[in-house]
């Protein structure tokens, strides 16, 4: 298994890079501080308190000096479980590493923000390094290991939390005495991503690291088994072997045969580590068993395999293969030579006579030929092909989709995984619009708890890959699938931004560092927005990517109104002035140049206040809109009708100069009559007179 | 109960009855007028025929149906023939008198002129009054343009081509 490097928490970065974008926490070695009370000390790692994701600070309190706390920083990028930190905080479950405080900070070697979780530090140390010299009493196991740890499991069970990180260098004592053993953090990486393949139970264990999924309490009690083991053995098991190695053999011999096997293990504690390491889930110890057994109670784990061996062996990849899941294993690893034996219906032959299973045969050959039919598009390639063959052949493992790997349920944390392994989420998209969830859900047998969610999911995140607008797409379904993942736009990825109400801040400051003309709502922002925003943006998002540059930039600032009067987001002075830059276009959307004019007055106004709402009324004021485009509808028609009657006059010259005569020799007529008239009078008056 | 013959219809085309009767009427009551006029003072019309004969020759020669020609030149010519008229009923309306006047040639060159005149008149103020309503016309321009150029200015460029603005809508 390809295991994912951990990217350095630690690197220097060029401080003038740093300078004029956090004055009050940015500096080589300056303490990052959470929440104003928490010092988290670069300058002090303590690398035995390390996660293998994660490295460890000292940390001070500044209300209580004394305090002895560390803190773990996480990796950039890598999704944590935010949910599981709040219950850890508020609830301080018993038998648990005591989780004191959890935020992001400003990480000055990085250069850029992280996630930070506080911890009590553990006086005693880590388990693993107290029985490193010698080992661990068999008689001491139960009381001093499993059951402190069985009560810790029964605290995380109340609370719907599975730990997922129990492993023997994961369990510490909190006192110096070494009496009190609580499990370490689970929360600094995907669930199941930090365990050594050892600890993962099957099938989960086939799928890459970021893929385990959330698991459940079945394999938190496999992986206290295999913690069992070690401490039993004073060592890892199969730890010369190699992980191909040792997941064969666990599938083939079973988790209990593969790890123990040739060892000399207690009598009194082969019966717990056979229920314990058990491949069949349901087969496997929970909690209820552990009780009885830590109560005296002896019983025998049943030892049903978990899958069926066929007669003879199938060749494949330089393996002879006796179940159909190490074969399905390796035919996704080798894709090319799968398709081959697959098309030449080798598998189908096999499954048929040494599986017996002439069902899973016919299913088979069915979609063999359904890809032959559909040789031209991807239903009839070779990853399509392989990858449905290996979901009929083991339904219960890990999908396998172009070197991807993961269970259903932890396919948001592989999509993270995957981007940040190869910046990359082709495959991911792919594996959405290919419909490959759906063929896993048709293939399940048995119970199907929860498979009616999933269904609904990947309908939703198909429904959002097929829309290419902003907001959409794979980064939509990224946010959606990882509520924790911190926003991956370019514009805000130093400020690591989980929280909506931190996005705003993150774009104030980030105003400060890019091209104005950039716009501060890209497809990542968009779609963050989208999948943590209580409120219907899909109007916004729609409009946000029209064409039309003033209906986009419009949209833009009425989000970002939006999410600054829901989170009552104080001044944000440089986004304000960033955003006014932008809005030539929707002020060119006004008719009414002394609109306009009084707009463009008024904005270096609203940029000194940070307000984002006021700008957006004062762009989108409807009584201001109406009156705008009531007056440029009578000016046009004002300027028809005076267009009208400008050529009326100058078309009518001829009509006119006809119209000029005829009223002129009316005028003359009429004067002519006028003075008859008046010299008539005037003759008679002085003939009278 | 009407009888079947006023019931018939009038036939199309045919004039209303009352007007061939108007029409019959005035040159009829004309020629009475005349006719008396003649007999009872001959040297009265003798002296209005021939002082108004620019008159009588405007009216025959403006073919128009409105005869401004002879309103105008009617005027001014009966301003020039009526002083004269005056004189012969002064001096006993005989024929006399009304010949010493037509034979006058200061009486003529008076109604003539006067006539002349009218004709002056009648051929001047039309132009005049073209000319005005043409400086009119242009100032109405003037102004109308003037107002569009403002809108312009106010609304932009939109305003005279709402189109484009649909377009880009």
């Amino acid at each position: 298994m390809a295991e994912e490097a951990p990217v350095p928490l630690d690197d220097e970065v060029d401080e003038d890079e740093e300078e004029g974008r956090q004055p009050s926490q940015v500096g080589p070695r300056t303490p990052a501080v959470l929440f104003d009370r928490y010092h988290v000390n670069a300058d002090a790692p303590l690398t035995g308190l390390d996660s293998p994701s994660a490295r460890a600070y000292a940390v001070t309190d500044r209300r209580d000096p004394g305090r002895k706390l560390f803190a773990l920083v996480c990796m950039p990028g890598l999704p944590t479980r935010t949910t599981v930190m709040s219950i850890l905080k508020a609830e301080q479950p018993r038998g648990v590493l005591p989780l004191v405080e959890w935020g992001t900070v400003f990480w000055p070697p990085l250069g850029q923000a992280c996630m930070a979780v506080v911890y009590e530090r553990p006086a005693g140390g880590r388990l693993s390094e107290a029985f490193a010299q010698e080992r661990i009493n068999e008689f001491d196991v139960p009381r001093r290991i499993i059951e402190p740890v069985v009560q810790a499991l029964h605290e995380l069970s109340g609370r719907g939390v599975a730990h997922r990180a129990i492993r023997l260098n994961n369990l510490f004592f909190m006192d110096a005495g070494r009496q009190v053993l609580v499990l370490g953090d689970c929360v600094t990486a995907p669930p199941g991503f930090d365990q050594p393949l050892v600890y993962e139970s099957l099938p989960r264990a086939l799928a890459a690291a970021g893929g385990r999924g959330v698991g459940d309490m079945g394999d938190d009690t496999y992986a206290l088994g295999v913690t069992v083991v070690s401490l039993l053995l004073g060592r890892e098991p199969a730890a010369r072997v190699g992980p191909d190695d040792l997941l064969v053999a666990k599938v083939e011999q079973g988790t209990y045969a593969a790890l123990c096997g040739n060892e000399r293990l207690p009598m009194s504690m082969i019966e717990p580590l056979r229920g314990l390491l058990h491949d069949d889930d349901n087969e496997r110890w929970r909690l209820e068993q552990l009780d009885l057994w830590l109560s005296g109670r002896r019983m025998t784990p049943s030892g049903k395999r978990a899958v069926p061996r066929a007669d003879t062996p199938m060749n494949f990849a330089g393996r002879n293969h006796l179940t159909a899941r190490t074969l399905a294993w390796f035919l996704c690893r080798n894709v090319a030579d799968g398709a081959r034996v697959i098309r030449g219906g080798h598998v189908e032959t096999w499954v048929r006579r040494s599986l017996n299973n002439a069902d899973l045969a016919d299913q088979i050959a069915e979609a063999v030929e359904a890809a032959e039919a559909h040789e031209n598009d991807y239903m009839g390639s070779n990853d399509y092909l392989v990858t449905k063959i290996a979901i009929l052949l083991d339904p219960r493992a890990p999908i396998t989709y172009r070197g991807m790997s993961f269970m259903l349920e932890g396919f948001g944390a592989a999509v993270a995984v995957e981007r940040l392994r190869r910046d990359d989420v082709q495959i991911p998209g792919e594996f959405i619009a290919r419909g490959f969830a759906t063929i896993w859900l048709d293939a399940q047998t048995g119970p199907k708890m929860g498979f009616a969610n999933l269904e609904r999911i990947f309908a939703q995140l198909r429904a959002y890959l097929q829309i290419q607008d902003p907001g959409y797409g794979i980064e939509r379904c990224l946010y959606e699938l990882n509520p924790s993942l911190p926003c991956q736009s370019p514009l805000v990825i130093r400020d690591y931004v989980i929280d909506l109400a931190d996005l705003l801040p993150a774009l104030d400051e980030a105003a400060n560092r890019v091209d104005a003309r950039t716009k501060p709502v890209d497809r990542h922002i968009a779609a963050f927005i989208a999948a943590h925003f209580s409120q219907d943006v899909d109007a916004h998002l729609k409009a946000a990517a029209s064409d039309d540059e003033a209906e986009s930039v419009i949209a833009m600032l009425s989000l970002l109104a939006s999410l600054q009067l829901r989170y009552k987001t104080p001044g944000v002075l440089g986004l304000a002035s960033w955003i006014g830059g932008l809005l030539g276009p929707a002020i060119g959307t006004y008719h009414n140049r002394a609109t306009r004019r009084e707009i463009e007055r008024e904005i270096p106004r609203l940029v000194r206040q940070g307000g984002l709402t006021e700008m957006f009324d004062l762009i989108e004021n409807t009584e201001k809109r109406r009156r705008d485009e009531h007056g440029f509808r009578t000016a046009v028609a004002e300027f028809a009708a005076a267009d009208a009657e400008i050529q009326e006059v100058e078309s009518g010259d001829v009509a006119r100069s006809e119209t000029g005569e005829r009223q002129g020799q009316q005028a003359a007529a009429m004067t002519s009559v006028v003075i008859a008239l008046i010299v008539v009078s005037v003759v008679i008056m002085v003939e009278i007179m | 109960m009407a009888k079947p013959a006023s019931r018939q219809p009038r036939r199309k085309g045919a004039a209303p009855a009352a007007g061939p009767r108007r029409a019959s009427v005035a040159p009829l009551l004309l020629s009475i007028a005349v006719g008396l006029m003649v007999v009872f003072s001959f040297a009265t019309v003798l002296l209005l025929i021939f002082g108004m004969l620019p008159t009588i020759v405007a009216f025959i020669i403006d073919r128009t149906p409105s005869k401004y020609s002879a309103y105008c030149v009617g005027g001014m010519n009966v301003s020039g023939v009526f002083p004269y008229v005056l004189e012969l009923w002064n001096t006993g309306n005989n024929f006399a008198v009304a010949k010493h006047i037509l034979t006058d040639v200061f009486a003529l060159a008076v109604m003539y002129g006067a006539s002349g005149f009218g004709w002056m008149v009648y051929l001047a103020v039309p132009p005049v009054v073209g000319a005005f309503l043409t400086v009119m016309a242009q100032r109405r321009v003037a102004l109308l343009r003037t107002t569009q150029r403002n809108l312009i200015e106010e609304w932009g460029e939109d305003v005279a081509n709402p189109m484009s603005e649909l377009r880009r809508k």
